[in-house]
């Protein structure tokens, strides 16, 4: 049977259209599952962990931002409110008094405050902190481990690789995802 | 000859790239840099005068299981509790008991008797000197830690670090009370635990001394409750105790001195029964590193038995003879 010009012309023409529809179709539920993804896919940031953590330093030097948006935190419900506290006070103090001598922190960023005796809390003031894990490191040797160290989300770029995690001498800094930031003490406990 | 020149601008280019990312990758060798200028010193209260020294290492017993605890020492046998398992050996190192016990374990002692009481964070089990279970002793509350196990005639004393306090119970493992280290006067403090760092021990006379790390004191009390009397000074210096939380662990030798273990400056020293320093057994130089505090035991002939849990050995020491 011979196909005449008209039949050819019916079947281009069906042939455009079917490819148009399979197009739009495509492209609908390309844009719709795209935007499905973004909006269920979990989200990253960078975070430390503070039992691989080694307090090297170099989270206070290797950070894109300064000062560093690695800051010490305080795990209250841990800390023994020491008079001798090893995060505070340099090794070797005599008297245990807030002078600038016989601070540990580079920055005077920890506030030391009397509760009732025998008992002192320390708090961080993060304005000062530089994230150098001085204290950290003395807590640690010497005390219970109550301070440590965290990147905070309200000051982190969240860098596509962060300089600090790729230095990191321990492998402590990983990505966390963002709907559990943060490796507090306390909350985040490893046996 | 453009085509040329395109070409050398690739290869320079392309080159380039590769330097950089070279560089970046060789940049990675910086993780291993000692240099930090915010390191924590304190390697000046690691030396020891060598004059202080008055114990030699005489032997070293290699532990076959991961984990160790806590270890006692008596009449040549050496028990070792370790998360999960019961190891007794003898002095030569022949294992006498092995045996798997739900954990975890937190302390370990032998009775008077040579019975072995066994810590399990919050309930004790008894076991004969065979390793047969005699009796079990529950329902001292979820809280409760158990670190320390002492005897005293028909009474023996649970340090409960979880509750902050001494337990006493009869033979049959039944309260008889507890007390928390106020010793009934006001103005005391009570037992400071920053750490789970809590022992104590009879001595020779028969009277209890109880460690309050937090104040970097042991203090006697009385059956009761009533503290007598206490020693320990804070200093980073060699004779005192420095942390939150020191000593970590105390034994007491036939003559009333008392053995001292401490974390952060890992070091052992030997006390007078009066809590003047005597001399060091080993300085921080001889543990490795960022150590764990070593529990420490002593036997009747005053080998002090150092279980060194970084390096999973037993260190005995003896003294010198002059």
């Amino acid at each position: 049977m011979e196909k005449s010009p008209e039949n050819k012309a019916n079947k281009r023409r069906e042939f455009i259209r079917s490819t148009a529809r399979l197009t739009l179709a495509i492209g609908i539920g390309g844009v719709s599952g795209l935007a499905l993804s973004k909006s269920t896919k979990e989200e990253w940031v960078w975070q430390i962990d503070p039992f691989e953590c080694t307090q090297c330093g170099r989270c206070a030097e290797e950070c894109v931002l300064t000062p560093s948006a690695v800051k010490c935190v305080h795990a209250f419900d841990l800390c023994g409110y020491c008079d001798l506290c090893g995060g505070y006070f340099k090794p070797g103090v005599i008297d245990l008094h807030t002078g600038a001598e016989n601070q540990l922190c580079p920055t005077a960023a920890i506030k030391r405050d009397f509760i009732e005796e025998p008992f002192f809390e320390y708090t961080i003031d993060e304005d000062l902190c530089i994230g150098c894990g001085k204290c950290v490191k003395g807590c640690s040797a010497f005390g219970n481990g109550s301070l440590h160290l965290q990147i905070r989300h309200d000051l982190c770029l969240n860098c596509n690789q962060c300089t600090i995690a790729r230095l990191c001498p321990s492998d402590a800094i990983t990505r966390a995802p963002a709907s559990k930031p943060y490796n507090f003490k306390g909350d985040f406990t490893k046996s | 000859m453009k085509k040329i020149f395109i070409y050398i601008i690739v290869v320079v280019l392309g080159l380039l790239i590769l330097v950089i990312i070279l560089g970046d990758f060789m940049s990675g060798e910086i993780k291993d840099k000692a240099n930090n200028p915010y390191a924590y010193e304190f390697d000046e209260f690691k030396a020891v005068d060598p004059s202080m020294i008055k114990f030699k290492e005489a032997r070293r017993i290699g532990l076959n299981i991961e984990g160790p605890k806590a270890i006692d020492v008596k009449n040549d046998l050496i028990a070792i509790a370790y998360k999960d398992h019961l190891q007794v050996i003898d002095s030569s190192g022949l294992e006498r008991i092995n045996m798997p016990i739900k954990g975890p374990l937190t302390a370990v002692s032998f009775s008077p008797e040579g019975a072995l009481y066994l810590a399990c964070q919050n309930y004790v089990l008894v076991l004969s000197p065979e390793g047969k279970t005699i009796d079990r002793w529950e329902d001292f509350g979820e809280k409760t830690l158990i670190t320390a196990i002492a005897f005293k005639d028909t009474v023996t004393f649970l340090a409960d670090a979880g509750n902050r306090q001494v337990i006493r119970l009869n033979t049959k493992g039944e309260i008889l009370d507890s007390f928390d280290g106020t010793g009934r006067l006001d103005g005391n403090y009570g037992f400071i635990l920053p750490s789970p760092y809590f022992d104590l021990e009879v001595d020779p006379d028969n009277q209890l001394w109880v460690v309050n790390s937090g104040l970097l004191k042991v203090e006697n009390y009385t059956d009761d409750g009533a503290v007598r009397a206490f020693w320990g000074k804070p200093s980073f210096e060699i004779e005192g105790f420095t942390g939150c939380c020191n000593p970590a662990h105390i034994a007491i030798m036939e003559d009333g001195s008392f053995v001292t273990s401490e974390k952060g400056l890992t070091r052992i020293k030997v006390y007078k029964p009066s809590g003047e320093l005597d001399c060091v057994v080993a300085a921080p130089d001889d543990f490795e590193g960022d150590s764990e505090p070593a529990d420490i035991a002593v036997d009747e002939n005053g080998k002090i038995y150092v279980l060194d849990i970084t390096s999973g050995k037993i260190r005995i020491f003896e003294r010198n003879i002059i």
